[in-house]
């Protein structure tokens, strides 16, 4: 009865030791990336150049070491959306001053842009830029963290940010500026990693252990 | 060894306990060969469980440049197929340098550890074959044989603590 219980409890340690450490990667990468933000064909009227009262805004924080991915895409004819990422602070300020043509005007935050070209090297087709503007059938894959400089560098900045969207539309009967935009945040996927193949391990672990006191009883037994 | 006898702050019966009490030298001598058998599977047993790890962590190793360059290869793939950006991509990057070079590094604290298991368990085995060596019913020229092993053994021991390691090579 005894062996049956302590054979019960090896096989449980076994399986869930074996199960943590397969699901430790799959749940890591699960968990790579959040999205925190998913609008399609959202609309934003043309003011919005003019105005910081207009503009579309979406807030994310940043927090160590961490970065935002952000798809920004526009599908629809005479439409030209453009992206800019303000510190809060900064981004409040010019708000309440609200100067004629202060969401064109004034400068932003440096994020970088990927363009995965199979033709070369990664490190040739990233660079950064301060505003980005889609028109017709533009895609745009955007990596924040706080703050950047001009080529291929973005470092992290940990503070609450500012995502604003502005646009125009070149025909005359219609204001609208149709885009689309997806907004990802840096999940917890090294801790859950870490704690999962440290749970697995430990299992294991424990498993072995009850094997050779299973194997020393025998012996001792003979 | 001479038995001790009573003095004026120890009783008849505490002397007796600590005559009976035989020290570990005596022990090992008057080991039976049953039990110098046990030693000597046991400590192979050790030797070859530590001598395992030894050799998975070599390997690990020496492997390590080769799977480092897979990984930044499928890192590259990972970033032209637009899995991720080009920050992520440098993320993945720096992280696959830091692995490897654990990777490589590992090999110092695990191969060592190993070696203290594998001298750890050769002793064992020595003791095995000087008790083995110290059985007096046993043919003669077995007992010098045993002694001869024991003494190569810790001929073994004492190399691989003091120089880098004995290689055997076979081919």
């Amino acid at each position: 009865m005894k062996n049956l219980k302590s054979k019960k409890n090896l096989t449980i340690f076994l399986t869930i030791g074996i199960l943590f450490l397969i699901l430790a990667p799959i749940v890591g990468e699960m968990t790579e990336t959040i999205l925190i933000d998913n609008e399609e064909d959202e609309l934003v009227d043309q003011e919005s150049q003019v105005s910081f009262h207009n503009v579309d805004t979406y807030n994310v924080s940043i927090k160590e070491n961490q970065k935002i991915t952000i798809k920004f895409s526009v599908y629809a004819q005479n439409v030209t959306a453009s992206l800019k990422i303000f510190g809060k602070g900064l981004f409040d300020s010019e708000y309440n001053k609200n100067d004629t043509f202060g969401p064109l005007n004034v400068s932003g935050r440096y994020f970088l842009i990927s363009r995965p070209t199979w033709s070369g090297d990664p490190s040739w087709y990233g660079y950064t830029e301060t505003v980005v503007s889609c028109v017709q059938d533009d895609f745009y894959y955007i990596e924040f963290m706080g703050d950047g400089a001009p080529g291929n560098t973005i470092w992290n900045e940990p503070g609450e940010y500012v995502i604003f969207v502005y646009g125009s539309n070149s025909f005359n009967m219609s204001k609208e500026v149709i885009y689309n935009i997806e907004i990802y945040i840096d999940g917890p996927s090294d801790v859950i990693r870490s704690v999962f193949s440290s749970i697995g391990w430990v299992m294991l672990i424990v498993a072995g252990l009850v094997i050779i006191n299973n194997s020393i009883k025998s012996i001792r037994s003979e | 060894m001479a038995k001790k006898t009573t003095s004026k702050n120890e009783t008849t019966k505490e002397v007796a306990e600590k005559n009976k009490k035989r020290d570990i030298w005596d022990k090992l001598i008057d080991m039976d060969r049953r039990k110098a058998t046990k030693f000597i599977i046991g400590g192979m047993i050790i030797a070859i469980i530590f001598g395992t790890i030894a050799l998975i962590s070599d390997s690990l190793a020496n492997n390590a440049y080769d799977w480092e360059y897979y990984k930044l290869h499928e890192n590259d793939l990972g970033y032209w197929r637009g899995e991720y950006g080009y920050q992520e991509f440098l993320e993945r990057d720096r992280e696959i340098y830091a692995q490897a070079d654990w990777l490589r590094f590992q090999e110092a604290i695990f191969e060592n550890l190993a070696r203290i298991g594998v001298n750890f368990g050769l002793i064992f085995v020595m003791v095995g074959f000087i008790g083995y060596s110290a059985d007096e019913d046993m043919d003669p020229k077995k007992r010098q044989l045993s002694f001869l092993l024991a003494a190569l053994v810790i001929t073994v021991v004492m190399f691989s603590a003091l120089s880098t390691g004995i290689t055997i090579s076979v081919g």
